[in-house]
């Protein structure tokens, strides 16, 4: 959560509950999977959960990607957005 | 330190109530971490403002998640309902196809009851508008209608009601500017249309003065009529209209949808004079509206305490009768209400047996899914989890079979009003609105928890273990379950042990009175009703030539055995008259009342009535009328030791002086009045210069309708002015006075045709499952060596013994439910034996067969497969 707000500079802050209702949705949907085992329990807390994205997760991420690479490029050609320099 | 730790363990736990908005499976999921990750933020929050707005965010949070994560957990179990009956096709359409069937028949009675009893009246306040009658204590039931001097009296005396109408109805001949037509009307005092609430649309309504003796001859229109016949002219106030008898000038039209009494499109002002009518002459109908805040009851005790006043002032007129308030509904629709009500008892029954045919469906499925719900509930999946599952399968099927019942109501109402061969009130109304909608969601909600409770907690509970361990021979159904679908098929049985008996006492009732005997030969008569300009042929010798000539005119044509003319034609007479036997006076409140008919020579001849003593009626009494035929059963009952030829009877009441008439006659008994209920006897009188009688009767040897058009031509060529209505054979007469009784069977029979088929499906699946239960079983008892007879013989008791069960219950109930339909029998008793008899054994013959089918099956199974099976 953190994290989140720091690197979108404070703009996106992320309440636990939006957080978790993200993660649950995810899991559903099969985009990212819960992981059994954990790391080195010197590095572990024990309230941390560990989750990585599936394949299907990674494809639909990059599919969102491009699809923003997309926007973004119609963007920039309809002068919408600043031309990258 | 310690204050701080306080602060924020009561802070958490205050936090961990909000966490009961997320559905229990999220909390158990996720609950510890979001409480952590609330804990570790609240410990960051360095101000009391940044705490406030830790708070904040939370309780923001779970509002916005929570609903979210609800709606996506119904929407998940939806799609796996989804998913499991499409999975099950054949069972899910059975489902909502007998769910269908319940829903649809309920929604059909309920906009009958909706039309009927529920639906506002058209008119302004409708709770506030009474009927007012006048009634005989001897027969309280009877609708009242009111006399017009009592009328004038109560109007002057009122206090408690606002206005006061009376009217009488009829029907008309429209004739010039465009086709004659014949349309319903109403004569109506000037207070009709105050105490209706209702405004011309265009002009103005009647005046008293409109409404005195010799008034002007004005008529109201409706609207549908203004544009019909004047293309809605905007001029039309003060243009003319021509009925057969005189010109009337129109002076208003009333709003669209307007239509009162039933289904009236033209008004005549009633011109009356109080003084030329007799006070116990009570032939109008009466409206009023009460002052805002009376009751009925109090209007009621005002009109008894006006009317007993009035009796007071002239004691000639007092005989005994009460005067009444009762709500306008209850008026019009009151003699439904019984009706309405058997049925939607009935169509209960028939909605319980859906849904318990539904329920068992379930059950049967359920018990093969113990096994899903076991490996479910292993994989962590709680009760409730599972009982919502079921319940959305539910109330998915519930869904089905209400969409689709509604349109089966839909679809059903018009094949329903063609049942009736009569014109219902323009105020009845049956369509699908939304309280019909309502009722149908109601209803289908109501269904899906119904027949889901049962299954649903059957099949998720239980001991998982022993789930699992049975699975592996396919799933044994606990005892629980096993009693549970035995008592749904009992219940089943027994409903429609009941719907059957019901339905058989109106079969065998409505067949009574259709076969009963009237009296005549109904077959080959046809009646019509003759309209003649009453200014041209007024009673006395001119209306004599006139109903002598058409008599010989239609009498001449081919095909026709005989004629005659008089008041009203059989099975639809109305008019009754009190009277005094000669030499047995009797004070006014106990005159009794007899059937009074005005006939013409030949009339009972052309019926068939046989003449039991004395002579028939000839031409030669139209001079000398103080003479009349009495039926067999008046005179039985006046004269029973002597012959009631030569004895004197007069009519009115005692103080009237009319005079003496002269029994020249006894003709059998014939029914001319009401088919059921108790109907007084008749006394025939030969038409005279006082009564010119308008039916014909005609008597054909062939099919008298081939003959309308000829006998229509022969009228239209002795006066092309008369007008020619109400042309029924005595066939449809007796079925438009029977509509009731009949639609009423038929909808009963219908309902006890559908709950006899589902018991039966019901008890055939429950065999089915068994015999599939205990295949292992009979594979062993006939390798064993037991004969199949025997096996099947098992089965056959398993359902015969449950159909007992039912059959048993079933007839209790109907022994004590049947007298809800005790006033719509007609001479048969709710415990008649023998409908009983036929019911029980209907019933127990279709059990019998749907056991045999599977008891069948269960003789074929193969030892050797079914324990390979093992």
């Amino acid at each position: 959560m953190q994290e989140i707000g720091e690197r979108t500079g404070g703009e996106v802050r992320l309440s636990p509950s939006t957080l978790y209702s993200a993660i649950k949705r995810l899991l559903d949907e099969g985009y990212i999977e819960e992981l059994e085992e954990r790391p080195d329990p010197a590095h572990d807390d024990e309230r941390r959960r560990y989750y990585r994205l599936t394949k299907v997760g990674r494809r639909a991420a990059m599919e969102e990607a491009r699809q923003l690479e997309k926007l973004l490029a119609d963007a920039r050609s309809t002068g919408l957005a600043p031309k990258r320099v | 330190m310690a204050q701080v730790r306080t602060w924020e363990a009561g802070g958490l736990r205050l936090y961990r109530g909000f966490l009961f908005a997320y559905p229990a499976a999220f909390r158990d999921e996720y609950g510890r971490e979001l409480c952590l990750a609330f804990a570790d933020r609240c410990r960051e929050a360095s101000s009391r403002a940044a705490m406030a707005l830790v708070w904040a965010e939370a309780i923001f949070g779970i509002l916005n998640e929570a609903p979210k994560e609800h709606l996506h957990m119904i929407m998940q179990d939806l799609r796996y309902a989804i998913r499991i009956l499409r999975k099950d096709g054949a069972v899910t359409a059975a489902a909502v196809g007998i769910l269908a069937l319940g829903i649809g028949s309920t929604t059909l009675v309920f906009s009958l009851a909706n039309g009927l009893l529920l639906r506002p009246l058209p008119y302004l306040q409708p709770d506030r508008l009474v009927a007012v009658e006048e009634y005989s204590h001897k027969d309280p039931n009877e609708k009242g209608t009111v006399s017009f001097p009592n009328y004038v009296d109560f109007r002057s005396r009122m206090r408690l009601q606002e206005e006061l109408g009376v009217y009488d109805t009829g029907e008309m001949s429209i004739v010039g500017q465009g086709a004659a037509e014949r349309v319903s009307g109403a004569l109506v005092s000037d207070g009709v249309f105050r105490a209706l609430g209702v405004a011309p649309l265009v002009g103005r309504t009647f005046t008293r003065e409109d409404c005195l003796p010799n008034g002007p001859k004005v008529v109201a229109i409706s609207e549908e009529f203004w544009e019909r016949r004047y293309g809605r002219d905007p001029n039309i106030a003060g243009n003319s209209l021509d009925t057969a008898n005189a010109r009337f000038t129109i002076i208003g039209v009333m709003p669209a949808g307007f239509h009162f009494p039933a289904r009236a499109e033209i008004w005549f002002p009633l011109q009356m004079d109080p003084a030329k009518s007799p006070r116990t002459d009570y032939f109008l109908g009466a409206i009023a509206r009460l002052k805002p805040g009376v009751s009925v009851e109090q209007a009621t005790t005002e009109l008894q305490a006006m009317l007993e006043q009035i009796h007071r002032e002239n004691p000639a007129a007092n005989n005994g009768w009460g005067a009444r308030a009762a709500p306008i509904r209850d008026s019009v629709a009151g003699s439904y209400r019984r009706a309405v009500i058997t049925l939607l008892v009935a169509v209960a029954f028939l909605l319980l047996i859906a849904c318990a045919n539904v329920s068992n469906l379930l059950l049967l499925k359920a018990s093969g899914r113990v096994r899903e719900m076991a490996v479910r509930a292993a994989l962590g999946a709680t009760r409730t989890r599972l009982i919502r599952q079921l319940v959305s399968e539910s109330l998915l099927l519930g869904a089905g079979g209400g969409v689709l019942g509604v349109l089966l109501a839909h679809l059903g109402i018009p094949a329903l009003l063609a049942l009736i061969p009569v014109e219902l009130p323009r105020w009845m109304d049956f369509s699908v609105d939304h309280r019909v909608l309502g009722f149908a969601l109601a209803l289908s909600l109501l269904t899906s928890i119904g027949f889901g409770i049962a299954p649903a907690l059957g099949s998720s509970g239980g001991d998982l273990t022993a789930s699992l361990k049975e699975a592996g021979r396919g799933g044994t159904a606990g005892v629980r379950q096993k009693l549970l679908r035995h008592g749904l098929v009992v219940a089943e049985v027994a409903l429609s042990v009941t719907l059957l008996i019901g339905a058989g006492l109106m079969i065998r009732s409505f067949v009574a009175l259709r076969t009963q005997s009237l009296g005549y030969h109904p077959e080959n008569v046809l009646s019509l009703t003759i309209d003649y300009p009453e200014t041209r042929y007024p009673d006395g010798p001119q209306a004599r030539a006139l109903i002598d000539l058409l008599t010989r005119e239609v009498a001449s044509l081919p095909g026709v055995i005989s004629t005659a003319f008089t008041t009203e034609p059989p099975m639809q007479s109305s008019w009754t008259r009190i009277f005094t036997i000669e030499g047995r006076p009797v004070p006014l409140q106990d005159m009794p009342f007899v059937r009074h008919l005005v006939v013409a020579p030949g009339y009972f001849q052309t019926l068939g009535i046989p003449l039991l003593q004395g002579r028939d009626f000839t031409p030669a009494d139209y001079d000398a009328p103080h003479i009349l035929i009495v039926a067999q059963a008046f005179a039985r009952k006046h004269w029973p030791h002597e012959s009631a030829v030569g004895k004197r009877v007069r009519f009115g009441p005692p103080k009237n002086n009319e005079p003496w008439h002269t029994v020249v006659g006894v003709a059998a008994d014939s029914k001319q009045g009401r088919l059921k209920g108790l109907d007084t006897a008749s006394v025939y009188l030969p038409y005279s210069p006082d009564v010119t009688p308008h039916s014909l009767i005609v008597r054909t040897s062939g099919d008298p309708r081939q003959l309308v058009k000829a006998i229509r031509g022969r009228i239209a060529a002795a006066d092309r002015d008369i007008a020619v209505s109400r042309v029924f054979t005595l066939e449809q007469i007796r079925n438009r006075v029977a509509w009731q009784d009949r639609f009423f069977t038929v909808l009963l029979g219908a309902f006890a045709a559908l709950a006899l088929a589902l018991a039966a499906v019901g008890l055939y699946g429950v065999l089915s499952y068994t015999v599939s239960l205990y295949t292992h079983e009979i594979g062993i008892r006939m390798a064993l060596g037991a004969p199949a007879a025997s096996v099947r013989r098992m089965i056959l008791r398993q359902g015969l013994t449950l159909a007992g069960a039912g059959v048993l219950v079933g007839a209790l109930a109907a022994l004590a439910l049947t007298r809800l339909l005790k006033s719509q029998l007609f001479e048969i008793s709710p415990m008649d034996p023998a409908t009983y008899a036929i019911a029980l054994s209907t019933l127990l013959a279709v059990a019998a067969w749907a056991a045999f089918l599977p008891a069948h099956r269960a003789t074929r199974v193969d030892p050797v497969i079914a324990l390979r099976h093992e």
